[in-house]
């Protein structure tokens, strides 16, 4: 009998054990607000599998149809995301990480790509432009990550590698004799890149925008931003690094600093792209201090 | 939504925007009875605009053969499905446009084409079954027919591609009214895609961004028609401006075909975009299909050209198609002469109308040889 107990002890250990190292551990939940801990490390965790997530309060974000604005989202898609965030002196991270259950990674004439963002005001107070993109006057500050851009880093968007049975006599930038030359061509036989579209040569997953109302996203040079994906087991694991303000007097990101930030999610198989995507209201945002905390 | 007016419907009707009609309209005039299908106005925009990264499957300008031929696939039958029957009541269209169609959540009623659409263009399509009776082909219209149809992007007058931007990416020049993508702003949404019902923007995976024809702009800016005009071997095409049909001008070669004359028609008028590239119908088409593709006045116009022989004038504009380089602003039919002028009028071409004939003996006596006719 005491053996039997023995075994029985054992089986439910490793029950535990096997639940608990699954790709989705369960975290420490973060009620009413996204908090941020500070960290000495955040360069560091900006790959989604990083061990100290695992330690960081998560909050799970309930998202809804953006039905506002035509073109709209007909049917609902990414219905929940969970969200955990660090920061130390310069960048600030958030990993994000939602269920979809197909992995799209690419944009063709009609296929789309996976994609989240991170959206804060721009002021401080809890008078803060609204959520929807924002307003005239009032910015919102959007860093957006798609797995397109990532694949497009890593070479998988031309020609060969989504078509491997093209037959493609030559393209003109090939004519070049030397590779400066060679470079010229290539821009100017790709309008968006020469005008100097990101999106044509994206130099990171991630980019920063602000935007002031809907259909107003615009790139901002000045501010830098990453991202890095990784789908798994019908799971999207993400980071949105951003570089934190140098001068933070009148930035609502900063220690201490009560403020808000709202998420959008799109699936590249259900046809979401641009304003047809789910996306949340302002959630409270907090990243923690050790000193007295300053109310909005 | 606004309300706008649009001639060619002969009513108002509902747009994303206001009405903002440009300076001057570019406009063109396709002769569907002179194209040979040859290809080449593809090949020279295909050669000028189209041969980078990403845009291996693009044909901003695209000629294929009616009633089977789709560049991408179904792209007009499939969306007449899906507005469903509609009436033109004596020159009024009383139906619905596709701003009007639009299904809630949207702006405009559309679809996006699969990728796999756009990829067998021309294939198939000119053949022919079923035997024709003698003598059933000198009387239009015939039993079994065809024709090809050489399309570019309108510049429509109340272009659907801009209309359904969310990014307001798209913009129709004031100076000339040509629509473009701004290929900085552009996210690659693909919106434009699903509304333009003509299928004539496309989304360039390499760029992420989606492109469209336009008008050769750098050559119109120079009084230059473009590429694909410049190069069409059949001399179907004819690049000018079109005024609204109150401020219609008799010297004015769009105005004259389209207003005046009333033979050269738009395609798919019922979508509601005012399209500025306009048909002569072709002659031996059936009445339902041509009123299907260039509304009610589709038979009259294809009658009307069977006589365009007996009238000078008409003639003469005719004769001048693919005749020159430059945009013809205005023209002029002076006894057997058609001539053509510039933005200044300045004469730019001269032709007879009546080419004239030589009538050579077969032995050529200087140089000892029997002549062959050939063409
Ligand atoms: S034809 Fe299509 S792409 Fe061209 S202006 Fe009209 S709606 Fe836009
Ligand atoms: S007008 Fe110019 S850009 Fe447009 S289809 Fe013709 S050649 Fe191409
Ligand atoms: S070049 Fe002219 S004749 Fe030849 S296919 Fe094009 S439109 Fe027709």
């Amino acid at each position: 009998m005491r053996k039997l107990i023995l075994l029985f002890v054992v089986a439910c250990v490793a029950i535990l054990l096997i639940v608990s190292c699954g790709p989705r551990k369960e975290s420490l939940k973060s009620a009413g607000q996204v908090l941020a801990k500070r960290t000495e490390q955040g360069q560091q965790m900006t790959n989604p599998f990083d061990k100290g997530w695992e330690q960081m309060p998560v909050y799970s974000a309930q998202l809804k149809l953006q039905d506002i604005t035509e073109p709209k989202l007909a049917t609902p898609g990414v219905a929940s995301m969970d969200v955990r965030a660090v920061f130390d002196d310069q960048w600030l991270v958030l990993r994000l990480d939602w269920p979809d259950s197909t992995q799209d990674t690419i944009a063709v004439p009609s296929k789309f790509s996976d994609a989240a963002a991170v959206e804060f005001p721009t002021v401080i107070g809890s008078d803060v432009p609204d959520a929807k993109m924002g307003k005239d006057q009032k910015p919102v500050q959007i860093v957006q990550w798609k797995a397109v851009w990532q694949t497009k880093m890593d070479g998988g968007m031309s020609t060969h590698s989504l078509y491997p049975n093209a037959a493609i006599d030559h393209y003109p930038p090939e004519a070049a004799k030397d590779s400066a030359s060679r470079q010229l061509l290539e821009r100017q036989y790709a309008p968006a890149w020469n005008a100097g579209n990101l999106n044509a040569h994206p130099t990171s997953a991630a980019k920063a925008y602000v935007a002031e109302g809907f259909g107003s996203l615009t790139p901002v040079d000045g501010l830098e931003a990453k991202g890095q994906g990784e789908w798994k087991s019908g799971h999207w694991y993400v980071t949105i690094t951003q570089r934190l303000p140098v001068s933070n007097a009148s930035s609502p990101l900063r220690p201490g600093q009560r403020t808000y930030m709202a998420l959008a999610a799109w699936d590249g198989s259900a046809g979401d792209v641009g304003s047809r995507k789910m996306r949340t209201p302002w959630i409270p945002f907090l990243m923690e201090s050790q000193t007295k905390l300053a109310t909005p | 939504m606004a309300r706008v007016y649009n001639w060619q419907l002969g009513r108002e009707m509902s747009y994303w925007y206001a009405g903002n009609r440009p300076k001057r309209q570019w406009a063109a005039v396709f002769d569907i009875n002179k194209c040979i299908a040859c290809q080449t106005c593809t090949l020279a925009c295909k050669t000028t605009w189209t041969s980078g990264r990403g845009q291996e499957y693009m044909f901003w300008n695209n000629v294929e053969t009616k009633p089977y031929g789709f560049y991408p696939m179904a792209w007009d039958v499939r969306l007449l499905d899906m507005l469903q029957a509609q009436q033109w009541n004596n020159g009024h269209y009383d139906g619905q446009t596709i701003f009007e169609a639009a299904p809630a959540g949207e702006r405009v009623l559309g679809f996006r084409p699969e990728e796999r659409d756009y990829s067998y263009p021309n294939v198939g399509e000119d053949d022919v079954y079923g035997n024709v009776d003698k003598g059933a082909y000198f009387t239009p219209p015939h039993a079994a027919w065809m024709f090809y149809l050489a399309r570019i992007c309108n510049h429509c007058t109340y272009p659907a591609c801009l209309a359904s931007c969310p990014r307001g990416s798209i913009y129709k020049r004031p100076e000339d009214g040509i629509v473009l993508i701004d290929q900085n702003r552009c996210q690659g949404y693909q919106e434009c895609v699903r509304a333009c019902p003509y299928k004539k923007t496309f989304f360039n995976p390499s760029t992420g961004t989606s492109e469209k024809c336009i008008a050769c702009y750098p050559k119109i800016e120079q009084g230059l028609q473009p590429q694909c005009f410049e190069n069409c071997i059949g001399k179907i095409r004819v690049q000018g401006w079109i005024n609204t049909p109150e401020q219609a001008q008799e010297d004015n070669p769009i105005d004259y075909l389209v207003h005046i004359r009333k033979l050269a028609l738009p395609l798919y008028p019922q979508y509601g975009l005012e399209p500025n590239v306009y048909y002569i119908p072709p002659i031996h088409t059936p009445n339902e299909f041509l009123i299907q593709l260039f509304g009610p006045r589709a038979p009259e116009a294809a009658r009307e050209y069977l006589k365009a022989r007996e009238d000078r004038k008409l003639s003469g504009l005719l004769s001048l198609l693919g005749c020159t380089t430059k945009t013809i602003s205005y023209f002029a039919v002076k006894g057997d002469k058609a001539i053509a002028y510039d933005d200044q009028r300045q004469p730019t071409v001269e032709v007879p109308i009546t080419e004239p004939t030589f009538i050579r003996p077969d032995f050529d006596s200087v140089r000892e040889v029997i002549r062959q006719n050939t063409p």
